[in-house]
């Protein structure tokens, strides 16, 4: 068994090998800034790919909202129907938007009930192979919270704390009704900018099977094959000892022969895992772990899984809003923030470590070393690749992770917490993020309506004071929790007591988590003892409230647009699909996130890069 | 604390946090009239 595996895993990092080691002798230098070939082409290949992707995807998932006729209706409309047959569901029946809140908390309640129950009595339910013990109350709760909010965020180490029936009844059904809650709430809200005069907004229960059968089922079983076929395990076998290729030595000097391989159903969550930016790991080191990622192609695909439903739905909502232009604006706005950033992140790292720059040592990439710096990274991916994870996994709100960011130099590391503290709306959750950008979107045509005068509107549909006080709410509600939970934590004796990094590093660490957790992230820097009755409580209580106190603002908005009357372009109408748009939509973007959260960046990464460049 | 304890105290927080969310609703029906 150990054999097969080592041979195999063999096989595959060679051809990573191949991969990561193109042409990392051309090296460009302007200003003292690198960049090589090799991760010019990987993150043009990695963005060119994701944008193809877009419009087929977007416009598929447009036809499975509108009801339309899918390719895929054959296999599933019978399952469908019998689906709300036996729950009792009229799909024909519109709900209003107070209704369709309800229904949503009510089931992510239920969820959030069922996952907790789970984790406490897995001890006495099947499927436990390595007979796990219940897990603590304290982290149970935050990991039921965690998992239904979309969050994913992880205290524990999943190979060794939950049994093979949580991680697939518990976790993996998460993953996939979490992502569908999402998407629902963003359908409910470009239905709200179609619709005339009504009160309806859909139907959550129609919107959450249709996304559920139609979306996210098909793709993750297209992904879990193609990751079964590139080494990533599904078995319900436990746990394997197989015998150490070379032996070592433990901490005491004893020789050490033998490795327990942890194994379980892992493709099939895997999948799902990046499809729908939940981002939580079957193994405690998440897409480190040669097991959920084991290729450069796994790799590859993880990282467009996690862009690829975020991009498409820009085109399914200008498909839907019978305005295309409209989704290449707001995917165009998302562009404009991401690459930048990713060049920054990739810079960064490639640059190495200013210290060791001092000590006369080489960071340089060339044949012989990847050069920069490497600290916290797998040896299979390198640089460019971690980055782009890096920078990929905290625009959209998935949270996995194939490098430690703890590890990351200090402005490398700055650009995923700030990825995340954008508000999630750079890409964002399936869903939730184009809900977010589209807040973003109804503050730049209020703010440009009172700059020059125009009456705001977008889309057709008035912005008045009511959809302003409500984007506000989604815009500061997650603004509260990280800036209010890191203060909490870093003066109380419960959070102090594992930050394990004293200093500006602890509290860059403690800032991330907050941050993670009051966006629905769920990535952690590393280095931070979460798993304590302290942050177990706090970060399941920012989750929460990052979730549902954004999205039933966001259905609020739905339903009184829902109700407006569509106003016909005029002379007096800012147009929201130009260059000009794109540039204040974005600039938006950065200033809220900029002036919120530059003063704590500043005690943070900001201050960590003077004194070490300095 | 006994676990038996922790776990009433983190199932009823849960449901506070549904109770508040409600409350939200309501709160964003209020502001906005009879939407």
């Amino acid at each position: 068994m150990g054999a097969i595996y080592d041979n195999h895993l063999l096989d595959r990092w060679n051809f990573i090998n191949c991969f990561v080691c193109l042409s990392t002798d051309c090296v460009i230098e302007a200003g003292g800034i690198r960049m090589n070939t090799n991760n010019l082409l990987q993150c043009f290949l990695y963005l060119a790919t994701l944008i193809l992707c877009a419009k087929p995807l977007g416009i598929y998932m447009a036809r499975v909202y509108e009801g339309k006729s899918v390719g895929l209706n054959r296999l599933f409309q019978p399952v469908e129907t019998l689906f709300y047959k036996v729950c009792g569901i009229r799909p024909d029946e519109g709900m209003d938007w107070k209704t369709y809140a309800v229904a949503m908390m009510l089931f992510n309640g239920l969820g959030i009930l069922v996952v907790y129950a789970f984790q406490r009595l897995q001890n006495i339910l099947p499927l436990n192979p390595a007979a796990m013990g219940p897990v603590s109350p304290d982290s149970s709760f935050n990991t039921a919270i965690s998992f239904g909010t979309n969050t994913n965020w992880q205290g524990y180490g999943g190979e060794t704390t939950m049994s093979y029936l949580t991680q697939m009844l518990g976790l993996a059904v998460q993953n996939f009704v979490s992502a569908a809650t999402g998407m629902a709430i963003l359908v409910a809200l470009i239905r709200g900018f179609i619709k005339k005069q009504a009160q309806e907004i859909g139907n959550f229960w129609v919107d959450m099977v249709r996304t559920v059968l139609y979306i996210l089922l098909p793709l993750s079983l297209l992904y879990a094959v193609v990751l079964v076929w590139q080494g990533v395990p599904q078995t319900f076998s436990p746990s394997q000892t197989v015998s150490l290729v070379q032996s070592t030595k433990d901490s005491n000097g004893k020789a050490v022969v033998e490795q327990v391989l942890a194994l379980g159903p892992v493709a099939s969550q895997i999948a799902i895992k990046q499809l729908g930016t939940n981002g939580g790991g079957f193994f405690n080191v998440n897409s480190a772990h040669p097991f959920e990622n084991p290729t450069a192609l796994s790799g590859f695909l993880e990282m467009l899984a996690i862009l690829l439903i975020p991009a498409a739905l820009c085109y399914t909502f200008g498909d839907m809003v019978q305005d295309k232009r409209q989704g290449w604006t707001l995917l165009a706005a998302m562009l404009i923030i991401f690459i930048p950033c990713l060049w920054i992140c990739v810079q960064a790292e490639q640059s190495g470590n200013p210290l060791l720059t001092k000590m006369g040592i080489d960071q340089s990439a060339n044949a012989l070393q990847p050069g920069g710096n490497m600290e916290g990274k797998e040896a299979r991916f390198g640089i460019v690749n971690s980055a782009i994870w890096a920078t990929a996994t905290t625009a959209a709100s998935n949270g996995s992770v194939n490098a430690m960011h703890d590890s990351f130099t200090p402005i490398g590391g700055l650009i995923p917490i700030w990825m995340i503290q954008l508000g999630e709306v750079i890409f964002g959750g399936v869903g939730s993020g184009l809900y977010g950008m589209i807040a973003f979107a109804i503050i730049a045509v209020f703010i440009a309506g009172l700059m020059v005068g125009r009456t705001p509107e977008y889309l057709g549909k008035k912005i008045e004071a009511y959809e302003v006080k409500m984007t506000s709410l989604i815009i500061l509600i997650p603004c509260v929790l990280v800036l209010l939970g890191t203060a909490v934590a870093v003066v109380s004796p419960g959070g102090k007591a594992t930050i394990f990094n004293p200093g500006i590093h602890g509290f860059s660490e403690v800032l991330y988590a907050f941050s993670s957790a009051g966006n629905n992230n769920g990535s952690a820097f590393a280095g931070l003892g979460a798993n304590t009755l302290f942050y177990n409580t706090a970060l399941g209580i920012a989750m929460f409230f990052a979730r549902y106190w954004l999205a039933i603002p966001a259905l609020a908005i739905a339903g009184s647009l829902a109700k407006k009357k569509i106003v016909p372009v005029s002379s007096g109408t800012l147009p929201t699909h130009t260059p000009l748009f794109i540039a204040f939509l974005a600039s938006v973007v950065l200033i809220v996130g900029a002036l919120t959260f530059f003063p704590a960046l500043a005690l943070g990464p900001i201050v960590e890069h003077l004194m070490i460049a300095g | 604390m006994g676990e038996g304890t922790m776990d009433i105290l983190f199932i009823g927080l849960i449901a506070v946090l549904m109770i508040l969310s409600l409350g939200l609703i309501k709160l964003c029906v209020n502001l906005g009239g009879d939407l």
